[in-house]
């Protein structure tokens, strides 16, 4: 491929990499088949990502492996069983491997088969380990407990996942111990063997000082010198629980900053807030993916961290005004994302500009709430006739709108991301809203004209998309705003973009063309990408 | 701020540092320089080749600056190239290489990106025998290293 002595950029193997990237797997046999040359630069390419379906596993031939095995680099290699293709010499430089074994108490190696083989030839290049097993102890009646020696020598594993096993405190100790590289943590379906929690107390307040551990059905009591020393693992920075959470596992990992929780049986967050409040002061990124049987432990578990500065996910519905003023009065500091997912809440009457006034750090914010545009206020001059109580009257069928008034300016410089869904809003005046901030950004300082007042706006942003035609990526909007802006036009000024804008609706606008670095915007009628702002 | 750059045949561009620094290791050489009106000797890139790296460069100076992120998988961002940027690379072959080459060099990640996206959808959809024409390659394989091959592709593919 090279001419007459210079580089050809296919002699180099970083370039080659960077092509074998777009191309698919067979692609790069297509490539293989070009030439000699071709086939040597991309047939390692083609061989480093495995991922064989379990039905395909007995196709896989050993003499292929034999001769290519060393380019495997990421592998799944389905069920591993007594044997395997994928256990020979030339699979030595695995750094991801997914497998699954079929536990069992009667086979000798326990149904493991050659795994421990396969593990053990790959131990200083493997960073990886996806694990699932099969199966159900019918002695124990759980999963099959885990053989945490097949992790001794694991110095490169950074990232394990561990489904459907159960785990005694030994067995995760064995595992911490062995794994020094360690920085994320994932178990689904996997159990705990003994439960060590201490005495769930009454108060919010965990009792952390509690001498008596359950070990069975048993309350034993273990005086301080009987507890063994504290064994803790400094690199774990992230934790997944999947369908069942094991808290008593994280008084090991003290230095854990992520904390995923998702599909948790009965919705059942146990003692979490207590571990977390005792050993996690570094947690600071939530993700809730999972339903709370308990809204005040769903708070508990808010109220534990420290400082928390990502939230994503589910919040019990009973609950969700606390968590916000939780969040507004904890950590207004701190919090850069706040993204809650979709669910009924139509009763909620929370303030959310206040967001928007009080968290400076605020990059991603999106509350798809059908919120009440402005604050609710018990209505004073309602007179109470005789005979009723006045807690009749502040119910909210009596309360009276007040336009929500800045009390401060928005601090949140750096919002890039916003979803409000506000109430009452016109979705034409919704669209209306993200089409003008798109010709906000398009338009240079010095051509702006004076923020449009009611429906004026429209025609001097079709001009403008005239004026910069040229523009290469950002021509698609520009063309979707004058086409609208025509399309309004056509309808005259008895459709509903004409009528004026309410001081709310105005100063939504003013406020958010302020947001120099609003990337993605939805105020309910779907995601728009804003151009970024012309200095 | 303007730099000078020299290509391997001795010509001379003056560009706006802003441009130049678009190339990560021009932008290392002005640092460990320091304030210098002397040009920045490029030996590795034609003038031809230049001229077009700072084409793009210039094109491209007010783009933001891409985070260096090791998980980012390429496939996962926008599959699509910037219209400028395909008007850019429609180029002969020989000039295509080049560029990527230069873009190597010159350590400018988005070039190379395009550069490669661009080989890579040349690729895509031919047979062997159609890459061999593309690229002006010799089959060099007997026909049983070529069935040995595709015997071995077979099952290797993606699920």
């Amino acid at each position: 491929m090279a001419t007459s002595g210079t580089t050809h950029a296919l002699d180099l193997p970083e370039i080659c990499a960077l092509i074998a990237i777009h191309l698919t797997k067979a692609e790069l046999g297509e490539c293989i088949l070009v030439s000699h040359q071709w086939a040597n630069t991309f047939r390692p390419l083609f061989w480093r990502t495995m991922l064989v379906p379990r039905h395909k596993v007995a196709l896989c031939r050993d003499e292929d492996l034999a001769r290519h095995g060393h380019h495997v680099r990421i592998l799944a290699a389905g069920r591993i069983q007594q044997s395997s293709p994928f256990d020979q010499a030339s699979v030595c430089s695995l750094q991801h491997l997914e497998v699954s074994t079929c536990g069992s108490n009667d086979e000798p190696d326990n149904g493991l088969g050659c795994l421990p083989a396969i593990v053990h030839r790959n131990k200083t290049s493997l960073s990886e380990l996806h694990w699932m097993c099969f199966g159900w102890d019918m002695k124990l009646n759980k999963p099959y407990r885990i053989w945490p020696e097949i992790f001794l020598g694991l110095e490169r594993l950074e990232t394990l996942m561990l489904s459907k096993w159960t785990i005694s405190i030994d067995d995760f100790l064995t595992i911490l111990k062995a794994c020094p590289s360690l920085n994320t943590l994932t178990f689904e379906a996997t159990e705990d063997l003994e439960d060590l929690s201490p005495l769930p107390s009454n108060s919010n307040v965990s009792n952390s000082n509690s001498n008596k551990i359950r070990r069975g059905s048993k309350m034993i009591d273990v005086s301080a010198q009987d507890r063994p020393p504290l064994f803790q693992h400094q690199g774990v920075h992230t934790v997944h629980y999947i369908g069942h959470a094991m808290p008593g596992y994280l008084r090991h990992l003290p230095k854990v900053q992520t904390l995923h929780l998702q599909n948790l049986t009965h919705g059942n967050l146990s003692t979490i807030p207590d571990e977390i409040r005792q050993y996690c002061p570094e947690i600071a990124s939530l993700h809730i993916l999972t339903l709370c049987s308990n809204p005040s432990r769903f708070l508990a578990l808010v109220d534990s961290i420290h400082t928390l500065r990502s939230f994503q996910g589910r919040v019990p519905s009973e609950a969700m005004q606390d968590f916000l003023e939780m969040v507004l009065a904890k950590h207004a500091e701190s919090i850069e994302t706040l993204c809650l997912t979709e669910a009924e809440s139509d009763g909620l009457r929370f303030n959310v500009w206040r967001f928007l006034e009080n968290c400076p750090r605020l990059t991603d914010f999106q509350i798809p709430y059908k919120l009440e545009g402005s604050l609710l206020e018990a209505s004073s001059t309602v007179a109470v006739p005789t005979g009723f109580t006045s807690s009749y009257f502040s119910s909210p069928r009596f309360l009276r709108r007040r336009p929500y008034e800045p009390t401060k300016p928005w601090v949140c410089q750096d919002l890039s991301k916003l979803w409000l869904r506000i109430k009452d809003m016109d979705i034409q005046l919704m669209e209306t809203i993200a089409l003008d901030l798109c010709v906000d950004r398009l338009i240079p300082l010095t051509e702006k004209v004076p923020k449009m007042a009611s429906g004026g706006g429209s025609s001097s942003s079709y001009q403008y998309q005239q004026q910069h035609q040229t523009q290469g990526r950002v021509q698609s909007v520009g063309s979707l705003v004058g086409h609208h802006a025509h399309h309004r036009h056509g309808y005259g000024h008895g459709h509903g973009g004409a009528r004026a804008h309410s001081p709310l609706e105005r100063l939504i606008v003013e406020k958010l063309s302020g947001l120099k670095k609003l990337s993605k915007i939805n105020i309910g009628s779907g995601w728009y990408d804003l151009p970024e702002m012309k200095d | 701020m303007p730099v000078t750059l020299t290509s391997l045949d001795d010509v001379k561009f003056t560009v706006d540092k802003d441009v130049a620094e678009r190339s990560i290791l021009i932008k290392n050489m002005i640092e460990d320089v320091g304030e210098s009106d002397s040009p920045i000797p490029l030996p590795n890139v034609s003038s031809a080749v230049l001229k077009k790296v700072i084409e793009y460069c210039e094109h491209h100076r007010n783009d933001p600056v891409q985070v260096q992120d090791e998980t980012d998988d390429p496939r996962k961002r926008s599959n699509d190239i910037e219209e400028w940027d395909m008007k850019f690379m429609a180029v002969d072959q020989e000039m295509l290489f080049e560029i990527i080459l230069a873009a190597n060099y010159l350590d400018i990640k988005p070039l190379l990106d395009v550069g490669c996206k661009t080989v890579a959808n040349i690729i895509k959809g031919k047979t062997p025998e159609e890459i061999r024409k593309t690229f002006n390659i010799v089959n060099d394989f007997t026909p049983e290293e070529e069935a040995q091959i595709k015997k071995e592709n077979e099952w290797a593919e993606d699920r």
